[in-house]
This record gives C-alpha cells, sequence and structure tokens, in this order.
C-alpha cells in the first residue's frame, strides 16, 4: 500500500464527500467543517463507512470527537494516526 | 403558461391515506424581538407566487381512476394575515390552533402566512402553515428563503427562480429500485415482527393534535445522542405506566435525502426514514444507547435500508398503500417520532422588519404514533418540540418529557 499522507487522506475523503453528499457545484474544501456544509449525522456515517471500507477499520464512538471529525483535514489526521507505520 | 402539476410521490399518497379528513397541517414558527412587518411579507409572497405557484395549488385526482396529483393555481395567492393575541392568549394556543385548523385542499390555498404578535408588540411570529404533505419541514425552510431572496430584488429574484421547486422523477431502472424496495420490505417485515411498546396503544379516539416549546441554549450534537436522551425521557413515561423493560422502542427518524450545499426541490416530500429500535432498559443509559443507536443507523447506511424505504414507499405510486401496511400485518411498529428538523439560518431580518430569536418546526403526527419529539437550532438556541395528539399523552407527561430530556442535555434554559 502507498503511504498515505494526511494530504493525501483528505484528498481521497473531499472526493468521497464531493461525489456521494454534497450537490453538485458546491463542493468542500479540506479545510471546510463539515457541520457548515450541512453534513448531517446519516451523512457523517457515511463518512465513516468510507472510511471503513478504504481503510479498514470502524472509528469507534469515543474517538467521535470535534477534534476529529470536524473537517476532511482532522478525520484524515486521525485516520494517519491510526495507520499502522509503513 | 402551461398548467403545472406534481405527482405525489408514495410517502405522500400514504400519509394523505392514513390522515383520512382529519386536520394534518404542519407549521414553522419563526419568532422575531419586536414588530414583524406584515405588508412587506405580504409583497414578497405577491411576488414569489409566480416562481412557486403550487403555495396556492389544490390536491386534485384528475379522473377517478387517476393519480392524487398537485395541481398549480397560479391566478390566486396564498392569505397572509395578521393579528394580535389576545391578553389572555399564548402564542403555544394560537400555533396549536394552525395545527388543527381544517383546509380542505381540494378547494383552499394549502398554505398560509399568518404574521402574530404579543399584545404590546415587543415579540413577534410568522408561523408558515401548510397541509401536509405539500412540502417536509425542510422544504418550508427553503419557501422562506426563497422569500427572502424575492424581498431582496435584483439578483436575488434570480436565485429564486432558478430553484427547483418540485422532486424529480427517479430515473433509476425499475428493476434496480424493486430489488432496493424488497430489501427494505424485509427489514421492516422483522420490524414488525415483535410487537413494540407505544405509548398510542389502545388509543382509540383521536383528539386535537398539540405542541410544546422549550427553548434551550445548547451546542451541535449528533442524531444518536439526541435520541438516546429523547429514548431515556420515553422509557420514564413507558415505567409510569408499567410497560416492562422488555418492551422494545421502534422510532422512525426523518432522513432528508436533499444532496448538501444547495437548496434542493421546495415541494414535494424529500424524507425517507430509518427506524431505530431498543430496549428500555439500556434506555436508562444514554451513552450506551447512542452508540447502539449509530451502530443501528450504520447498518442501515450500509445495507442501503434508507434508500431502500424510499424507493419501496415510490411504488406506492403504482399500488395502492395496502400493499404496502398488508406485510406488516396491521402491527404498530412506532413508538414515536423524532427528527432533527432543521438548523435555520435564517438572514431574514430585512423581510421580516425585525431580528430573529429563534425558529422551530411542529410537524404533523398521526394518531400512531401520536408523538412526535424534533429539534430545530437557530445559531445556540434550540428550541425542543413535543408535539402529540390528545389522549396519547397529557400535558403532564410532555412536561416531564420535556424536562427530562433538558436535563439530558445539560443546557440552560432561554429567557
Amino acid at each position: 500500500m502507498p503511504a498515505r499522507t494526511v494530504s493525501a487522506i483528505a484528498d481521497l475523503l473531499v472526493a468521497f464527500v464531493n461525489r456521494e453528499i454534497m450537490a453538485p457545484g458546491h463542493a468542500i474544501a479540506p479545510e471546510d467543517r463539515f457541520d457548515a456544509a450541512g453534513v448531517d449525522s446519516m451523512a457523517l456515517l457515511k463518512v465513516l463507512l468510507y472510511v471503513e471500507q478504504e481503510f479498514g477499520f470502524w472509528v469507534p464512538d469515543d474517538d467521535l470527537v470535534d477534534a476529529n471529525v470536524a473537517s476532511a483535514t482532522t478525520l484524515a489526521r486521525y485516520v494517519a494516526g491510526r495507520l499502522p507505520a509503513e | 403558461m402551461a398548467r403545472r402539476t406534481m405527482t405525489l410521490l408514495g410517502p405522500d399518497v400514504l400519509l394523505v391515506a392514513m390522515g383520512g379528513t382529519r386536520p394534518n397541517n404542519a407549521v414553522l414558527v419563526i419568532e422575531c424581538d419586536g414588530r414583524l412587518d406584515a405588508a412587506r411579507l405580504e409583497r414578497a409572497v405577491a411576488g414569489l407566487q409566480p416562481i412557486a405557484p403550487f403555495m396556492a395549488s389544490r390536491l386534485e385526482r384528475p379522473f377517478p381512476w387517476g393519480r392524487l396529483r398537485w395541481a398549480a393555481d397560479e391566478a390566486a395567492r396564498p392569505p397572509v394575515t395578521e393579528r394580535r393575541l389576545r391578553a389572555d392568549e399564548t402564542i403555544e394556543e394560537a400555533i396549536d390552533a394552525l395545527l388543527n385548523e381544517v383546509v380542505d385542499p381540494r378547494r383552499a390555498p394549502p398554505l398560509r402566512w399568518h404574521v402574530l404578535a404579543r399584545p404590546d408588540g415587543a415579540r413577534s411570529w410568522l408561523a408558515l402553515a401548510w397541509v401536509h404533505p405539500l412540502m417536509d419541514p425542510r422544504g418550508a425552510e427553503l419557501l422562506v428563503a426563497m422569500l427572502d431572496a424575492v424581498d431582496s430584488g435584483g439578483e436575488g429574484v434570480a436565485w429564486a427562480a432558478e430553484r427547483p421547486i418540485v422532486p424529480p422523477e427517479d430515473a433509476r431502472p425499475w428493476r434496480e429500485r424493486g430489488a432496493l424496495a424488497r430489501a427494505a420490505m424485509g427489514t421492516l417485515q422483522a420490524l414488525a415482527r415483535e410487537r413494540a411498546f407505544s405509548l398510542s396503544t389502545n388509543n382509540g379516539a383521536a383528539g386535537r393534535v398539540r405542541h410544546r416549546r422549550r427553548l434551550v441554549h445548547s451546542r451541535a450534537r449528533q442524531l444518536p445522542q439526541t435520541l438516546a436522551l429523547v429514548g431515556r425521557a420515553v422509557s420514564g413515561a413507558a415505567a409510569t405506566r408499567g410497560v416492562p423493560p422488555a418492551e422494545p422502542f421502534v422510532v422512525p427518524i426523518s432522513v432528508d435525502r436533499r444532496r448538501k450545499g444547495e437548496p434542493g426541490p421546495v415541494f414535494g416530500n424529500f424524507v425517507s426514514f430509518h427506524f431505530a429500535r431498543f430496549l428500555t432498559t439500556p434506555a436508562d443509559d444514554p451513552a450506551a444507547t447512542a452508540a447502539a443507536l449509530r451502530r443501528d443507523m450504520a447498518e442501515a447506511v450500509r445495507t442501503n435500508f434508507v434508500e431502500g424505504l424510499w424507493a419501496g414507499m415510490n411504488f406506492i405510486r403504482y399500488y395502492p398503500p395496502r400493499h404496502l401496511l398488508r406485510p406488516l400485518g396491521g402491527r404498530e411498529i412506532a413508538s414515536f417520532h423524532c427528527a432533527d428538523t432543521g438548523d435555520v439560518r435564517p438572514p431574514l431580518a430585512t423581510l421580516l422588519g425585525a431580528p430573529v430569536r429563534s425558529a422551530y418546526h411542529a410537524p404533523c403526527v398521526h394518531p400512531h404514533p401520536g408523538l412526535g419529539l424534533f429539534f430545530t437550532r437557530v445559531g445556540d438556541l434550540e428550541s425542543i418540540v413535543a408535539v402529540w395528539v390528545e389522549g396519547v399523552v397529557g400535558p403532564d407527561e410532555i412536561e416531564r418529557l420535556l424536562d427530562g430530556i433538558h436535563a439530558g442535555i445539560g443546557a440552560a434554559p432561554a429567557a
């Protein structure tokens, strides 16, 4: 598996959100807050299922705090920290 | 101009069938500090009517065998009324009257704008009331946003005119929708196999619809956490009725299917449902309940249940509603209804002529489950709204429910 940098992971997450959740013409950027973009509880679950499918783990409830799931960048940072070192 | 019609989608047909001739209104309330400018509002409504003609549509069936549809009446205009509350009248009583107002959507505009004010004018309310299912709660918020755009003129009018106002046809192949629907129906049948506890059980005679609102300072939460708090409060009500702790709760949760970031369709019902299920005993531990509900919701997304239910309900366009209900064996599967109905961010001070303080939805509830708990936020002010059918629960129980949820949120009450 190629090395996954925070930036590369954030790009994957942003591409997923813009493809599956956001309306056309309303793309979000890595630093944009999910809640401000309208990503609600059900939409966030779709993002977490994508993380599970792409990175192989389910984000536990205790880690679902604002610092981890506020934006694609914060979630990417969390995911990168959970991935095994290359 | 060609006559514009909108065929009712499956969930809407089902709601009409279940609602019968009973009043079935929903209300969006926007609370303002100071006096609302009703004349300005009326001018904006007049300007919006050509863009959003379904405001004044009629419910009709073109032939005895035809599909129910809304037909836009472009010559009519939804009424804007203005009145002051009586000295002995509360805003809750005024909104309750709107919830119960009998409007025949075959003959009268299904949507009405009401301006209500306290006798001293220090506080006023815009109440947008409509016959459900002309639109869902988010549609009402979008309609107000369009009204604001029309009021601002120029580019605002163009913005409003370009928005889609009715849902598009589902373009997926019949085979794909059928597979989704069959899978979702299997999940519903599994839910219905075991009888669930509902406060509305044995409630034969449906009474008036009522509501209560509690305004609190609050911070954002995820829906599973909210629902866990609601579940604990409702399980308390169940305990006082001697319900065994092993009785399951099944709760329909509204899911807005619009894409995020743009308004999306205004008229029509764009809501699908996820059915959360939990037992009374774990509901005593909100953290554990929230975790269980999150797993449950993730599974619903994983298995396409929400999408499948939506697809399945749309088959009612082709088959009578009883075809959907029959496989459930007439079981009452809903204990109560819960939804984060909106996160209203209205820059409406110019349109309304007064700053917005808060906003909340009082959606319609049906005799079964007969109780709904809804959450609407404006900034850091959150409205917790209980809507119930008289006879299912009493006002004292509602106060205890709101107290329990309020205590669970741990928020300070707003003045």
